[in-house]
């Protein structure tokens, strides 16, 4: 059963067609207030995961930027309960196994198989400078 | 367009005339629930936004954390996306250090004195070195 609860949301607008997004991490896209997925960006570091799905630039985009969330991993996906997760070169979620490695949040259910999505809590990126996907 | 969203508010108390401080960082007073500006406590490390302008022993309401408005210094050039540290005043910065501290994530660009920006404000994690020079 998935895990739902408080959120902080960003009110924002997509700025570019995300139909096919939700429930994906976003980012900046560079104009105020506008999300785009992180592939099409110049600034790539994600602040949020998309909560609905935009089908045209200046929809209203519903973005978590902290708190519980659903959120889609990687075919690879092997996740346990409690696993701190990271994002892959395509910023799905995946199994944070780097030691030095960013975590964006921590995964309240296991999941096995391909592009699942997945209850976690989402805390971004936090702290310091360095810590660029 | 400002952003807006969701925020964790701390109902506090001006343990000083704050009128002049909305939008500004403030910190614990070092009396309970007390909030006081950065530049005048021993515990400088911001505790949140000041989202009103109470007078001394006014109620005092500070964002925690999520979506709020930031006052930033003068000299800010700020994109969107860009990461916010504190300055010497503790008005919003860019940070441009890696591996330095941030304590926000700009959600407007700005360019002319002391703007008010959008911003995801996340406060202070993780380590005991995590203090403001």
């Amino acid at each position: 059963m998935a895990t739902t609860g408080t959120q902080i949301i960003a009110n924002m607008v997509a700025g570019e067609d995300l139909s096919t997004r939700q429930y994906w991490p976003v980012t900046l896209s560079g104009s105020d207030n506008k999300c785009a997925s992180p592939t099409s960006n110049e600034k790539p570091m994600p602040i949020g995961v998309l909560q609905n799905a935009p089908s045209a630039v200046g929809e209203p985009a519903d973005v978590c930027v902290y708190g519980l969330t659903k959120m889609i991993f990687n075919t690879v996906c092997d996740l346990k309960a409690g696993d701190q997760f990271t994002l892959d070169a395509s910023y799905l979620g995946e199994v944070n196994l780097d030691a030095s490695g960013v975590c964006f949040g921590r995964s309240m259910e296991a999941a096995v198989t391909g592009c699942p999505i997945v209850a976690v809590i989402w805390r971004g990126c936090q702290g310091f400078e360095g810590d660029a996907v | 367009m400002a952003t807006t969203g969701t925020q964790v508010i701390a109902n506090m108390r001006a343990v000083e005339d704050l009128s002049t401080r909305q939008y500004w960082a403030v910190t614990l007073s070092g009396s309970d629930n007390g909030a006081a500006s950065t530049t005048s406590t021993t515990q400088p490390m911001p505790i949140g936004i000041l989202q009103n302008s109470p007078g001394a022993s006014q109620a005092a309401e500070v964002c925690v954390l999520g979506m709020t408005k930031m006052r930033c210094n003068t000299a800010t050039d700020v994109a969107c996306g860009d990461l916010i540290t504190l300055d010497g005043s503790y008005l919003g910065a860019v940070q441009t250090t890696a591996n330095s501290q941030f304590f926000a994530r700009a959600f407007e660009a700005a360019t002319t004195g002391c703007p008010v920006i959008s911003v995801m404000w996340y406060g202070n994690h993780g380590f005991v070195g995590d203090t403001v020079a």
